[in-house]
Parts: C-alpha cells; sequence; structure tokens
C-alpha cells in the first residue's frame, strides 16, 4: 500500500511510501507479483476461500457495516486488520476500531486506508489504529502533523483508557 | 460555576492554535471546501446567507458577568453591536469575517468559553435548565453532571463523525424546562430511589419528523452515567442511518428498531464496559461539584420590596411574570425578557444590553447570568430588597418587559434573514405578532401561551412543542406560513396538530388572535391553552380561522 503512516514499531511515526501489503477487492484481481500472503483481501472473501490457498494472506479488511465481532475467530491467525473510511465524514470506522482493541483485543496493526486525511489522524490514533495509508493524493509529510493532536484528552479512548479525571494531577 | 483549570485552559488554547491552523491552510488552499466544512462546523462556524455565523457555546447557560462581558465585546468589535441567544443556550454572531475568527475564538479562551462542538455531527452543547441551583423544585444541581458530559464529549475521537447531531439535555426538577423529551437524550436526574439515579430517555427531535423521546433506561446509578452514554452513542454511531439525512438522527433508529430491541443492543454495549475505567468516581463528582456551589445565601429584610409591590402596579405585574421561586425565600430568579417588542427580534441583546446586564448580576446578584430555553437571560440570585432597583435599571435599558410565559415571549429562530435554509422569514412574523398584542392588559388576561416560530423544517425555533406553532414554508417561491395548535413543553410534552391549509405572512397576527379567541371562549378555569385543545379537538378552531374566505395556500 501506498502513503503509509505508521506507529506500529515505534511511537514516532515511520513513513513508507510504499509498503509490502497490498490491498484488493478480490484474490483473482491481484497482480501476481505479490505474493498472496502480502494481501490484504475482503473479510468475506478471507471466509470464503482463504484458509483453502497455500499461503493464505495475512491480513483482511472490512467495510464499515460490518460487526467486527464476527473475525474473533480468526484474530490469531493474521497480523494486520484495514478498516474503511469510504468518506472521512463517516465515522462508523472509529468505533469499529474502538471495538476492536478494547472488546476483541486485537494487539496486531489496526490500518485505516481510503478518504485517510490530516486532520482524522489523531481521532483515528486514539480509537486504536496505529498505521495510514494516506489518501494518496496527499503529501504525507504534511499528513503527518496530524498525529500532534491537542494535548488535553479528557474521554479515555483505546489507547488510553482512563479518562483524565482518573489520570487528572491533583494541582 | 466551573472555573477551567490548568488542563481544561490547555485545551481551549491547543483548540485555537488547531483551528487557526485549519482556517489558514484553506485560505491557501491546501484544504479543499469539502475537507474544511466539517472542521470550521465542529468549530461552530457557519456560513450563512450573507456572511460567516459563529455559534459559541454557553455550557448548560450558564455565564459569568465577566463573561458576558466579553461577549458585548466580540459583538462591539466583531459583529454589529448584537448577539442572538438561541433556544440551546448558545449565542450566535452574525456577522463574522473568516480571518477574525481565530481572533474572536482566542478572545473567548481568554475567559474560559469555546466554540467546539456547537455545530457539525458531534455531541452538541449540553444544556439544562436555567434556574438550576437555585430553583425551589430541584432535586439536586444538574450543572455537575452537565459539565461532566461537556469534558467527557469534547474531542471524544470516536463520536465526532456521527450519522447527525446529537443533543443532550438534563434536568433535575419536578417541572422539566429544559425540553429534555425533545432532545436525542435526555436525562432526568432524581432522589426517588434512594441516593441519585437517572432516568435516560432517548430518541426525541424536532424537524422533520417530530418525536418525543421514550424512557430508556430507568434508575441508572449516577456512576454509570458515561459509560452508559458511551453505550447509546456507540450503538447510534455503529447503526444510524447515513444515506438520508433526514433519516439519520437516533429518534429514527429508535423507532425503527423498537425502543425495546435498541435498549437491548445499548444494554449489550454497555455490559462490557459498564465498571470500566470511565466509571465516575466520586472524587470527580465532588471535584466539579463543588464549583458549582452558591455564594452563601443570606436572610435579607423584604419590607421594601413589599411596599413597592404594593404601591407600583407595573412592578408587581412584572415580579408577578418575570420571577422565578429561588430556593431560598429572601431572593428571587429574575428572568430578562429579550422581547419588548416589535423592534427587536427575539434573542438578540445589544452590547450595550449585556454590560448593563453584567452589572446588574455583580451589583444585585451572584456574578452570574443564565440563558433560558426561552432565549431570555436570568440573574439566577437577587434579594428580593433589590429587585425594584434591578427593574427600574433593566427598564431603562428596554429589558424589563414583564411578558415572560406569555404570548410575546416567543421563541424564534433566525429565518430567513439570515439562514441558508429558510423557508420563510420568522423575524418580521415575529415582529408583526409583537405588534398586534401589543396591549399587555390583554396578554395578561389570555395567561400563559408558548408561541414558537420556524422559518423551515429544521425547526430550530421548536415549532410543534409550541401551543401554537408557525412554520414557514415554501410555495412556488413565495413565503407561507403552517399553523399547528396544541404542542406542549415539558415532561408531558405534546406535538402539536395541523389546523389546515397555510397564510399568508399578513395574515398570521389576526389568525393567532382568532385562535386565542376560542381559547377565551372555551376555556375553564385556569386551563392553559394546549389543555383546552386536547378537551376540545382542534375543529372549533379550525371553523372560526376558516370560516371566512381568507387566502390559503393548498
Ligand atoms: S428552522 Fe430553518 S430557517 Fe430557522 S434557523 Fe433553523 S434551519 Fe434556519
Amino acid at each position: 500500500m501506498n502513503n503509509v503512516i505508521s506507529l506500529v514499531n515505534s511511537s514516532q511515526p515511520e513513513i513508507s511510501e510504499h509498503d509490502n501489503w497490498h490491498l484488493v477487492d478480490a484474490i483473482e484481481n491481484s497482480e501476481a507479483i505479490w505474493p498472496k500472503s502480502m494481501l490484504v483481501i475482503p473479510f468475506k472473501e478471507w471466509l470464503e476461500s482463504a484458509e483453502a490457498y497455500a499461503t493464505a494472506p495475512k491480513a483482511f479488511w472490512l467495510d464499515n457495516e460490518t460487526d467486527v465481532h464476527l473475525v474473533e475467530p480468526w484474530l490469531d491467525k493474521i497480523e494486520l486488520i484495514a478498516l474503511n473510511f469510504p468518506k472521512f465524514t463517516d465515522g462508523r470506522a472509529y468505533t469499529q476500531a474502538v471495538e476492536l482493541r478494547t472488546q476483541l483485543r486485537w494487539r496486531g496493526e489496526l490500518r485505516a486506508f481510503g478518504d485517510v486525511l490530516r486532520d482524522q489522524l489523531t481521532h483515528m490514533h486514539r480509537c486504536g489504529f496505529n498505521s495510514f495509508a494516506v489518501r494518496e493524493d496527499k503529501d504525507i509529510l504534511d499528513a503527518m502533523k496530524g498525529l500532534n493532536g491537542i494535548s488535553t484528552r479528557y474521554s479515555g479512548s483505546a489507547i488510553e483508557p482512563e479518562p483524565l479525571f482518573r489520570r487528572r494531577a491533583v494541582i | 460555576m466551573y472555573q477551567y483549570d490548568f488542563y481544561d485552559k490547555a485545551l481551549v488554547r491547543e483548540r485555537v492554535a488547531q483551528f487557526r491552523d485549519q482556517i489558514e491552510r484553506y485560505q491557501a488552499g491546501k484544504l479543499t471546501e469539502e475537507e474544511f466544512l466539517p472542521l470550521r462546523l465542529q468549530n461552530g462556524l457557519y456560513l450563512q446567507k450573507h456572511a460567516y455565523m459563529l455559534r459559541v457555546a454557553i455550557p448548560y447557560g450558564t455565564l459569568s458577568s465577566k463573561q458576558l462581558r466579553t461577549l458585548g465585546d466580540i459583538a462591539t468589535e466583531f459583529d454589529k453591536d448584537y448577539g442572538h441567544f438561541t433556544t440551546r443556550q448558545n449565542i450566535q454572531f452574525n456577522w463574522i469575517e473568516l480571518d477574525r475568527v481565530p481572533e474572536i475564538i482566542e478572545r473567548l479562551a481568554d475567559v474560559e468559553m469555546h466554540s467546539i462542538q456547537t455545530s457539525g455531527n458531534t455531541v452538541r452543547n449540553v444544556t439544562t435548565e436555567a434556574f438550576a441551583g437555585v430553583s425551589a423544585d430541584e432535586f439536586v444541581d444538574p450543572r455537575p453532571f452537565a459539565e461532566i458530559i461537556r469534558q467527557w464529549s469534547t474531542i471524544n475521537p470516536e463520536f465526532l463523525f456521527l450519522p447527525r447531531k446529537f443533543k443532550i439535555a438534563v434536568s433535575s426538577s419536578v417541572k422539566d424546562r429544559a425540553a429534555v423529551r425533545t432532545h436525542d437524550v435526555g436525562i432526568y436526574i432524581n432522589r426517588t430511589h434512594g441516593g441519585l439515579r437517572l432516568d435516560v430517555m432517548v430518541g426525541g427531535g424536532l424537524g422533520r419528523t417530530p418525536i418525543l423521546s421514550q424512557r430508556l433506561k430507568e434508575g441508572l446509578e449516577w456512576q454509570h452515567m458515561l459509560t452508559y452514554l458511551e453505550a447509546v452513542l456507540r450503538v447510534y454511531n455503529r447503526h444510524g442511518r447515513r444515506d438520508n439525512r433526514y433519516k439519520a438522527r437516533i429518534k429514527i433508529l429508535v423507532k425503527s428498531l423498537g425502543i425495546d430491541v435498541f435498549a437491548e443492543e445499548v444494554e449489550k454495549e454497555w455490559q462490557q464496559i459498564k465498571n470500566g475505567p470511565s466509571e465516575l468516581t466520586a472524587t470527580e463528582f465532588q471535584r466539579v461539584a463543588e464549583q458549582f456551589q452558591s455564594a452563601s445565601l443570606v436572610e435579607a429584610p423584604t419590607y421594601e420590596y413589599e411596599a413597592a409591590l404594593a404601591r407600583d402596579h407595573t412592578f408587581s405585574n412584572w415580579v408577578d411574570k418575570n420571577t422565578h421561586d429561588h430556593k431560598h425565600t429572601s431572593y428571587l430568579s429574575v428572568v430578562i425578557s429579550t422581547k419588548p417588542g416589535p423592534n427587536n427580534p427575539p434573542g438578540d441583546v445589544t452590547a450595550t444590553q449585556m454590560n448593563i446586564i453584567a452589572d446588574l448580576s455583580e451589583q444585585f446578584g451572584d456574578g452570574e447570568i443564565r440563558v433560558t430555553h426561552e432565549q431570555n437571560l436570568v440573574l439566577p440570585s437577587v434579594q428580593k430588597r433589590h429587585l425594584y432597583d434591578v427593574w427600574s435599571t433593566l427598564k431603562q435599558a428596554d429589558l424589563g418587559h414583564s411578558n415572560i410565559g406569555l404570548l410575546t415571549d416567543m421563541i424564534t429562530c433566525p429565518g430567513g434573514d439570515y439562514c441558508a435554509l429558510a423557508n420563510a422569514k420568522s423575524i418580521p412574523v415575529a415582529a408583526d405578532i409583537q405588534q398586534h398584542f401589543s396591549d399587555l392588559d390583554y396578554l395578561h388576561d389570555i395567561g400563559e401561551l408558548d408561541l414558537n416560530i420556524s422559518g423551515c423544517m429544521n425547526a430550530c425555533g421548536h415549532h410543534h412543542v409550541g401551543n401554537i406553532g408557525i412554520l414557514g414554508v415554501d410555495k412556488n417561491g413565495s413565503e407561507w406560513y403552517q399553523v399547528t395548535i396544541g404542542g406542549k413543553q415539558g415532561e408531558d410534552a405534546r406535538i402539536g396538530k395541523v389546523i389546515g391549509p397555510s397564510f399568508k405572512a399578513a395574515d398570521v397576527p389576526q389568525v393567532i388572535d382568532k385562535l386565542v379567541q376560542v381559547f377565551i371562549t372555551h376555556r375553564e378555569l385556569e386551563e392553559q391553552f394546549s389543555d383546552t385543545v386536547q378537551r376540545i379537538g382542534i375543529t372549533p378552531f379550525k371553523e372560526r380561522v376558516y370560516a371566512p374566505a381568507m387566502e390559503t395556500a393548498e
């Protein structure tokens, strides 16, 4: 995938213009150059056939209408889950991410793709995303600034479960 | 009232910097119109017919005198010398230049205010009733709960791109004065189960499909407030419709699932987070609640006040209409009418008036001012012995009109004069009605009557729950007004019924007059308008209004 900001290995964001994952809308549409194990395939296809492949893909993506609880049986077989933002104004994937992290205890990579823009990156991060495939027409260095959100965070979140009132220093 | 600490201050400062940067990027063409739109809405900035409008949050309608002065200064320096108070206890400035927005929100931050989430598909400013903390009939001050919700919802990352806007109201008095049942979520706080408990209502809202909320959870322990809200929002964020703007509010989801299925979904979600880290602590509640403790109230003689009441009929009329019982018998809460007559659009207050009110609150009150759901202002704690002085000053500033709760104390949205969504103007219609009903004795004789006007289906003027509701409609490019009757606010709220074809603006005052005459003829004892409608039905009203050949739109 292209234009990726990652917090997987470090709390300092790392940039890769192209990384090894390849997101497809169907396995059969993938170009031969990609090893099957590096495909990010639709979850539906994973359910139907993934296990039949010798080198099964290690990742799938969900549309934002899918109930994330359906993925639970497969979590130990994969390395990455990607969630779709068809439009940045459609906030369903925030809830999906929170549920994956806090209820299903998913610890692997959680990637946002689609209409992923600078001004929402902090929100995504707080909901549990740790990599971001920024919309390809956007400058990745500029987008990275979006991770410096606001330092006061009242509510708890997927990456910081305690709300401010439990963290608040007595001054 | 609540004072910002280090964290609250840091948040609003950083938010100013963030929005300043976003505005600059927009102006430099680095953010498209489409990308900028939700960002500016999340900061309360609308693009209206003629200019930008900035909506500033007044959390749960509570202001300090210093904050009110700052709003006055902003009106003078950045707008046309006035501001407009809204039904959700906010204030709007109508003539704002984009370039100057950072400067304005900086000024707000100086006095611990902001415009965050006063618009957009977010959790909006939390509202409660104007007499919170001082009313004789409340169980507990609802504002600490509202402040805790404010903090929880502010930039809560999961809920910034909801299917649609989300409004929460809290009430904790015998009489619901916060229009709880027309909110997406409403919370009634009470002490009926031994300890503080919450009744959570869901799925209310006006607009195209007016629905009153239903009970979702009864007797919730207060510690669970945030986890329970989180569960509700999560279910809504996941399942609320996004394909049709007009079907996206939580009320439609609740209606389509049915309240029981919806409640089950919420319960399932809640079980996962209940007793988790977001459970409220007694320490936090204490920390917030302490800040709302009112200045000590003292016994004061009332004989001057009694004498003035006996001496001055106009004064006693004003006291009768424009004050509210205080929990301490030496005090009253004063309601300042923003609706003195046809020349003042309801809710509009000039900078000079804001300063006068701020002075009064410092001199005779406790330095606090409240905003009511009906777009009026309140001095919550005034000793009775000072009332005459307060009233005299208010009168001189055109703020002493004694019409609270009466027909001319109407709720009016900005309508076609400002709002880009309007079908019709509201302010001139309100002015004509004011003109027509300028005789105070007649008004007092009619008694309490809620008249609400909206310029379009979005119902910002809450026309559905007005005893008489006026809705601007567009028929082939011209402005007409549809009339509903029998609506009601409060815990036993009702949605009004349409009486028939719409009217021209010029006919609205006499239509209302006829409705009122039917009411006066039929009312029993102290009966109020909506109860008369309930009892005799809308037919007698219809017959009277449509009897002569008046031009209406089919
Ligand atoms: S009711 Fe309609 S016209 Fe009035 S303010 Fe709301 S959107 Fe605008």
